[in-house]
C-alpha cells in the first residue's frame, strides 16, 4: 500500500518544497495504511473493509446482519470517507444498502455518537464498524434519526422485527 | 437608574450580598427598577471566582484546579456541588472530568530539557519505555499522558489539542483524553507542555483564555453575563428577577433575554413585537421614510434633531407642528396633548373605514410609528451628546460659569436618553394591553405625561447656549425622571396584581 502514496503525492510535495512530515494528509494516509494492514492481519469475523480502487481515503465496508437480530442473513454495504485530517476528525460513514432501523435514515446516514461528538483519534474503522454491528442488534430508540421507526420499535416490537426482516430480504440479500 | 448606583464598586461586602449561594437569593425577586445588579470588571470576577474556588477546595480537600473543574461542571452552584460530592464523589469526578486516584500523568517540562515528570516526579527522558501511540500507531519514546496514564506521542497529542481548540473554541476546555471511555479533561499543564512551538502559540493562548478562572466564572454561571457592548469586557451579576441592566460602558440590555433593555414591556411581548415588525415591514417601510410633508404647505421636511416640535422653514409658512401626529403644535400645549393616545374615533372620521383588519393594521402602525420615532430620536440624541460637550465648552467660554456648573447639561442629556429609551418600549407595552381597559387609560395618561416632559426637556436642550436656563433644565429633567419612575411603578403594580389575581384577565 505505501506505493499508493508515491503515486498520489499531495500538492505540497508537487510544489517542490521540502517533505513536511507533519503534513496532515501525509499523517492521515500513514494512519489509514496502518489500519488497513491491521485489518488484514486480524480480520473481524462478520465484517470487512477496504479502499475502493486506488483512493486510500475512500473505503467500502460490508456488515453481515448479526445473527440475533432481524437483519440476520442480510449483507449491508457502507461507504466510508476519511477526512484529510483523519484521525483528528471522524470518518464519514453511511449505509448504501437500505435498512429499516431507528438510527439510520433513508439516505443511509447513521446516528451514532462516536461518529460525531464522541469521536476520538484513538478509535479505528474496525471499532466503528463493530459499533455499527452492535447498533444493529441494539437500536437506540431514545435518540432516533427516524422517529416513526423508533416509535414502532418501542410500541410494537413484533411489527418492527417483521418490517426489518422484510426490508432485509428485499434489499440486503 | 443612576449611573453611580448601577456601577457601584464591588467591594467584598457587596460582592457577598450578590453571591449566588447567599441568602439574598431566597428572598422574593426584586422589583425591576431597583438596583439588583452589579458591574464586574475582570479583576472583580477573578476575585469572586478565586474566593469560591478556595472555599470549595478547603471544604472538599482538593487542589484549586480540581475545585475549578468541579465548579465549572456544576455551573458554579456551590451548594449543589458540595451536596452531590458528599453523596457520590466518583460520579461528580466523572462528570467534571477530574482524576481522584493515583497520578499517572506524564508531562515534559518546556524549561528543563531531558526531564520528564511521571506522576509529578521528575525523571530523565531516557528511562521512558517505548510505547505504541494509539493515534499514529508508531512506536515512540516521546509521549505524554494525563493523570489516567493513557499515553500518546507528543506530536499526535499536540495535533489533537490544537484541533480541539480550533473546532470547539471555548468548549476546548471540555476536550477529553483520546482513550475510549476515559472521562478525563485536558489539563492546563499538559496543554502548556505540548504546545510549545511558536506556530501553536495562538492555540495555547486561546486554551489559556478559555480555561481562565474569570472566563469560566462568567460563561458557566447563570447569574452572570457578559456585557454585549462592543469591546467592553465587563460582566454583569444580577439577582433573579432582574431584567433591565446597564453596564458602565453605557450599554443597556435585558438580563433575561439578552436583547436591549426593554422595560417596561416584557420579554415575551418584545419577542412578539420584533416578529410582528419583521412581518409587517413591507407595510411600514413608507413610515420609516425620513421625510414628512409639512401639513400646511406640503414641503418635504427632514428631521434633524430629537425634538418633535417642528417648524416649517419654507418661506412664509412657518407652520409649527408635531412630527409624530402632524397636528398643529399649539394643540399639544397644556391638556390638549393627546398625541400618544390611539383614538379610533378620529381615524373613523378621517377614513370612514369600518373594516376590522384595517383597524388592526392602523392600531399597529400607530404604535409602530411612535416606537420607531423614539428610536430615531434616540439615535439623533446620541449624536447630540457630542454637541452637548461642545455646548458645555461654549458655556464655559461665556465666562460666567465654571465647568463644574455646566455639568448639569450632561446629566440632563443622560436623563433625556433614559426617558426616550423607556418611551420607545412603552409603545410595545401599550400595543399588547387589552384595548378596553381602565388600566390602559391610566397607562396612556402617564405615558403622555412622560412624553410631554421628555419633549420639553429635548426642546430645552436644543436651545442655543445663551438661552439655556439652568434652573429650568434641572427642574425639567428631574420631572422627566420622576414621570418615568411613576410609569414604571404602575406597570410594576399591575404585574403584582396579575400575579396575585392568577389567570383573571388583566
Amino acid at each position: 500500500m505505501p506505493q499508493a502514496l508515491v503515486e498520489k503525492p499531495t500538492p505540497a510535495y508537487r510544489a517542490g518544497g521540502p517533505v513536511f512530515h507533519a503534513h496532515p494528509e501525509f499523517m492521515a494516509a500513514k494512519r489509514i495504511n496502518k489500519e488497513l494492514q491491521d485489518l488484514g492481519k486480524d480480520p473481524p469475523s462478520n465484517c470487512s473493509a477496504g479502499p475502493v480502487g486506488d483512493d486510500l481515503f475512500h473505503w467500502q465496508a460490508t456488515i453481515m446482519g448479526p445473527p440475533d437480530s432481524p437483519f440476520q442473513g442480510g449483507v449491508f454495504f457502507l461507504n466510508i470517507h476519511f477526512p484529510t485530517d483523519y484521525p483528528f476528525k471522524p470518518p464519514k460513514v453511511s449505509f448504501t444498502t437500505r435498512i429499516y432501523h431507528p438510527n439510520v435514515n433513508s439516505s443511509g446516514s447513521i446516528c451514532l455518537d462516536i461518529l460525531n461528538s464522541q469521536w476520538s483519534p484513538a478509535l479505528t474503522i474496525s471499532k466503528v464498524v463493530l459499533s455499527i454491528c452492535s447498533l444493529l442488534t441494539d437500536p437506540n430508540p431514545d435518540d432516533p434519526l427516524v422517529p416513526e421507526i423508533a416509535r414502532i420499535y418501542k410500541a410494537d416490537r413484533k411489527k418492527y422485527e417483521d418490517t426489518a426482516k422484510e426490508w432485509t430480504r428485499k434489499y440486503a440479500t | 437608574m443612576d449611573r453611580d448606583e448601577s456601577s457601584y464598586d464591588c467591594s467584598d461586602d457587596e460582592a457577598d450580598s450578590l453571591e449566588p449561594s447567599d441568602d439574598c437569593f431566597d428572598e422574593p425577586a426584586v422589583t425591576r427598577h431597583d438596583v439588583g445588579f452589579a458591574v464586574l470588571d475582570e479583576e472583580a470576577c477573578l476575585a469572586l471566582a478565586s474566593k469560591v474556588v478556595e472555599e470549595v477546595s478547603v471544604l472538599l480537600c482538593c487542589g484549586a484546579e480540581v475545585a475549578h473543574s468541579l465548579l465549572r461542571s456544576f455551573k458554579w452552584d456551590r451548594e449543589r456541588l458540595i451536596e452531590e460530592y458528599m453523596t457520590d464523589c466518583d460520579a461528580c469526578a466523572k462528570t467534571a472530568g477530574i482524576h481522584l486516584g493515583a497520578d499517572k500523568s506524564i508531562t515534559h517540562s518546556p524549561t528543563e530539557k531531558g526531564i520528564v515528570r511521571v506522576g509529578g516526579v521528575p525523571k530523565t527522558k531516557a528511562n521512558l519505555p517505548p510505547i505504541q501511540c494509539q493515534i499514529c500507531f508508531e512506536h515512540s519514546t516521546e509521549y505524554s499522558a494525563l493523570q489516567c496514564g493513557h499515553a500518546y506521542c507528543n506530536a499526535c497529542y499536540c495535533t489533537y489539542a490544537v484541533s480541539k481548540v480550533a473546532d470547539e473554541g471555548h468548549g476546548c476546555v471540555y476536550g477529553r483524553c483520546p482513550a475510549e471511555q476515559c472521562h478525563l479533561v485536558l489539563s492546563k499543564a499538559l496543554v502548556a507542555s505540548l504546545l510549545t512551538d511558536e506556530a501553536h502559540r495562538a492555540s495555547l493562548e486561546q486554551f489559556a483564555r478559555a480555561s481562565s478562572l474569570s472566563r469560566s466564572f462568567v460563561d458557566d454561571n447563570a447569574h452572570i453575563k457578559w456585557c454585549p457592548g462592543a469591546d467592553c469586557g465587563k460582566a454583569i451579576q444580577a439577582r433573579p428577577g432582574v431584567t433591565g441592566v446597564a453596564c458602565t460602558c453605557g450599554t443597556r440590555f435585558c438580563f433575561k433575554c439578552g436583547n436591549e433593555d426593554h422595560s417596561p414591556c416584557s420579554c415575551e411581548d418584545l419577542k412578539r413585537w420584533i416578529a410582528k415588525c419583521k412581518d409587517d415591514s413591507e407595510t411600514s417601510n413608507w413610515l420609516m421614510a425620513n421625510t414628512k410633508a409639512c401639513p400646511k404647505c406640503q414641503t418635504s421636511i427632514e428631521k434633524n434633531g430629537g425634538c418633535n416640535h417642528m417648524t416649517c422653514r419654507n418661506g412664509a409658512c412657518k407652520f409649527e407642528f408635531c412630527w409624530v401626529c402632524c397636528g398643529a403644535w399649539k394643540d399639544h400645549l397644556g391638556s390638549f396633548y393627546a398625541c400618544n393616545k390611539y383614538d379610533p374615533r378620529t381615524d373613523k372620521d378621517k377614513k370612514k373605514k369600518q373594516d376590522s383588519s384595517r383597524a388592526a393594521l392602523e392600531r399597529y402602525l400607530h404604535h409602530y410609528a411612535r416606537f420607531t420615532n423614539h428610536d430615531n430620536s434616540l439615535k439623533l440624541e446620541t449624536e447630540a451628546k457630542v454637541m452637548m460637550e461642545k455646548k458645555v465648552k461654549e458655556m464655559e467660554a461665556l465666562g460666567n460659569k465654571a465647568w463644574i456648573d455646566c455639568r448639569f447639561l450632561n446629566e440632563a442629556n443622560e436623563a433625556l436618553h433614559e426617558c426616550r429609551y423607556a418611551l420607545k418600549f412603552t409603545y410595545v407595552y401599550a400595543f399588547y394591553l387589552p384595548e378596553k381597559h381602565n388600566f390602559r387609560i391610566h397607562f396612556e395618561m402617564q405615558q403622555m405625561e412622560l412624553e410631554k416632559q421628555t419633549e420639553e426637556l429635548a426642546e430645552q436642550l436644543e436651545r442655543a447656549v445663551e438661552d439655556i436656563d439652568h434652573m429650568k433644565v434641572v427642574n425639567c429633567y428631574h420631572m422627566a425622571r420622576k414621570r418615568k419612575h411613576n410609569l414604571f411603578e404602575i406597570v410594576e403594580a399591575r404585574h403584582h396584581q396579575e400575579d396575585e389575581g392568577g389567570s383573571s384577565s388583566g
